[in-house]
């Protein structure tokens, strides 16, 4: 049977992952597979994150796309049957015409069919905004800092220092304050660049989403300047990356 | 007594053992408080169920289902000791209710959870769901034991005795839509919309559910009723949060103000996607709070899609009563619940008074609409008092505390 649209990827966990921390924020949307690639960009209901997905056509170990195949996806549902995929899956995509495939292929085969939700395909615009502080460091770091910070506070500041390659990301909530202190020269940094040593705040609950799809990820990109949203790029294997935009508290 | 966090026993309220005593010595010192009013003698009872039930959760899942028989002359007086709606209609007093729920025969059968046709076969569960009283007998191996036992979710349990034999004398009157729905099919969540729906009343539906008379026929369980309270309040709060789902938010802030039985309840509705904050301020020197100082705080938030930082009771009868007005309304809110808890509620009489008082609030109209965030926390300082200054350092909805931004501020979406 010819599919309008199959595509096969490695790591099915890595997609369980992902998903689980999109589903969070948001409940609905479309991915858009074209030529190039897998490209999904959604806001939360709030206005207060956007999630922007992008997987190269390379990223996939088959990727079979008749001209451009958008899928209207219920989060809740497709999170709940990627919870199922195992050690050693292989996950591939599937869709008729109108029900989506989802395939693990691992001991055997497990197939789910579930029918796709019509959406219309909302074109958000890309962010245009200069960040003046990039910095990137493992996931595992970034996950580390997160946590750290959730566990007394609820918003997070990052502060850059100019000539250090050093930032500082501290937490405060009503039982108290935490700090987490990332430099090139602890090596907790893997690469770092301060334009102005610039400041900004955040609420920590849209970073405790991100975790689980960081879990999955190799490196964490974060991006941000003064009182302006960060851009947290979480860069996965085989190019794949996912960028939630957080817009900043208000002082 | 031994020495308990106050904290622990608002939380647990008798019920969660947080404390790991076997039993809650707080409900065990007051059961015996309180004198029960009759008497009943013998070992053969009857009378008209008004209809009332109860299922225990202890044992599982072996449970105890009590079948109850007041001590009434009339039809019209045998309904009332069962009529939560109209215990709050009227303004009853927490003295009322302990009186009319201890003049009840509590008549108890050990039953395997997973073997509601037993209940159904004598006809025990149907008549549990009649709109009208029910003249039934209870044959007791015992005694009943003159005492009145409370708990914090379900309505206080009067005299109890083992029963050998309950018989159903009169014959239950059943609303056709649960007759449909105790013949169908239907998965329990449907069921109890369909129900919901038609208009049964949700203490009717509570006990349906409890004695297993709904759901899918082969799946359907005697389910204890703390359980089913709360599984029938989320059930219908489900359905109406996708009801609203789609429906424009609402354009107007506004609040709501009811008390009754010691409880104040101050509900904030406001433009929103759907989002709830419950708190609960246990003043000191109250029933579960006899060794606290200060007041005890609790807060549950729950997002648009019904998702709950903790599963609390209280908060989903308060929470379904808001979203039937809002459903009314046709406009999906984020809504702030304030639950003050003064020490004039002596006796825990189970959750269905916060159903009924925030309904009624909700049903009596704002007493403000869209004021001022000064003038909001006049209102809170005014009517829940010591809360207030809680609510505003904890309230992620009410605008007091520092927010995001919205990212169209950065570009235009």
């Amino acid at each position: 049977m010819s599919y309008p649209l199959r595509v096969e990827f490695e790591d099915a966990r890595v997609w369980k992952h992902m998903i689980a921390s999109i589903e969070k924020v948001i409940d609905e949307a479309v991915f858009l597979f074209t030529e190039e690639g897998l490209k999904l960009r959604a806001l939360d209901t709030s206005h207060v994150v956007m999630v922007d997905l992008y997987y190269p056509n390379s990223s996939f170990t088959t990727y079979e796309v008749q001209g451009e195949v958008a899928l209207g996806v219920s989060f809740d549902v497709l999170s709940k049957i990627l919870k199922r995929a195992t050690k050693r899956d292989a996950l591939g995509i599937r869709f008729d015409g109108s029900m989506i495939e989802v395939v693990f292929t691992g001991r055997g085969e497990r197939k789910f069919r579930f029918p796709q939700i019509e959406l219309s395909l909302e074109k958000l615009p890309e962010p245009k905004i200069e960040f003046t502080v990039k910095f990137k460091m493992l996931s595992n770091i970034f996950r580390e800092a997160v946590k750290d910070l959730s566990t007394v506070g609820e918003s997070v500041t990052v502060r850059a220092f100019e000539g250090e390659d050093r930032v500082i990301m501290s937490g405060k909530g009503d039982i108290g304050e935490a700090e987490v202190d990332l430099s090139l020269e602890s090596q907790s940094l893997l690469d770092v660049a301060i334009e102005s040593p610039d400041s900004s705040s955040y609420s920590l609950e849209y970073f405790d989403i991100m975790l689980q799809a960081a879990q999955a990820a190799d490196v964490v990109g974060f991006s941000y300047s003064a009182d302006a949203p960060a851009r947290v790029d979480l860069e996965y294997q085989a190019g794949g990356r996912l960028t939630f935009y957080v817009s900043p508290r208000v002082e | 007594m031994p020495s308990i966090p106050p904290e622990l026993c608002t939380r647990c309220k008798g019920y969660k053992r947080l404390c790991g005593l076997p039993t809650c010595p707080i409900l065990d010192k007051f059961r015996w408080q309180v004198s029960t009013m009759a008497n009943f003698r013998g070992r053969r009872v009857e009378g008209l169920t008004p209809p009332s039930a109860l299922v225990g959760e202890a044992g599982y899942p072996q449970v105890r289902v009590y079948y109850m028989i007041p001590a009434a002359r009339s039809e019209e007086e045998a309904a009332y000791h069962e009529s939560p709606q109209e215990w709050a209609r009227r303004r009853e007093p927490l003295s009322a209710i302990i009186r009319l729920r201890s003049m009840m025969l509590a008549a108890g059968m050990r039953v395997p959870a997973k073997d509601p046709w037993l209940l159904y076969e004598t006809e025990v569960s149907l008549a549990a769901v009649s709109t009208r009283p029910v003249d039934s007998e209870a044959l007791l191996k015992k005694q009943p034991i003159p005492r009145l036992v409370f708990n914090g979710v379900t309505k206080p349990v009067g005299p109890t005795a083992p029963a050998r034999k309950i018989i159903v004398e009169g014959s239950p009157s059943i609303p056709r839509a649960l007759e449909k729905a105790i013949s169908d099919d239907l998965r329990a969540l449907d069921a109890v919309w369909e129900l919901h729906r038609q208009g049964i009343d949700v203490y009717t539906i509570q006990r349906a559910l409890s004695l297993g008379l709904i759901g899918s026929q082969k799946r359907r369980k005697i389910v204890p009723t703390r359980w089913a309270i709360t599984a029938v309040d989320d059930m219908v709060s489900q359905h109406l949060r996708r009801e609203l789902r789609d429906r424009r938010e609402s354009g107007e802030v506004r609040i709501y103000y009811r008390e009754y039985l010691g409880n104040k309840f101050l509900v904030i509705t406001m433009p929103g996607p759907g989002r709830f904050e419950w708190f609960e301020a246990w003043h000191p020197a109250g029933v579960w709070t006899m060794e606290a100082r200060s007041p005890i705080y609790w807060k549950v938030y729950e997002d648009p899609r019904g998702r709950q930082t903790s599963s609390d009771g209280g908060f989903s009868a308060a929470r379904m009563a808001v979203l039937e007005e809002l459903a009314k309304r046709g406009e999906k809110a984020d809504v702030v619940i304030v639950r003050e808890i003064l020490p004039s509620y002596y006796a825990p009489v189970g959750n269905w008074h916060i159903r009924e008082t925030v309904k009624q609030a909700m049903g009596s109209g704002p007493i403000a609409v869209n004021p001022t965030l000064k003038e909001v926390m006049e209102l809170l300082k005014e009517k829940t008092g010591g809360s207030a200054s809680y609510v505003k350092t904890h309230s992620l909805l009410l605008g007091l505390r520092r927010r995001a931004r919205s990212l169209a501020e950065f570009f235009s979406l």
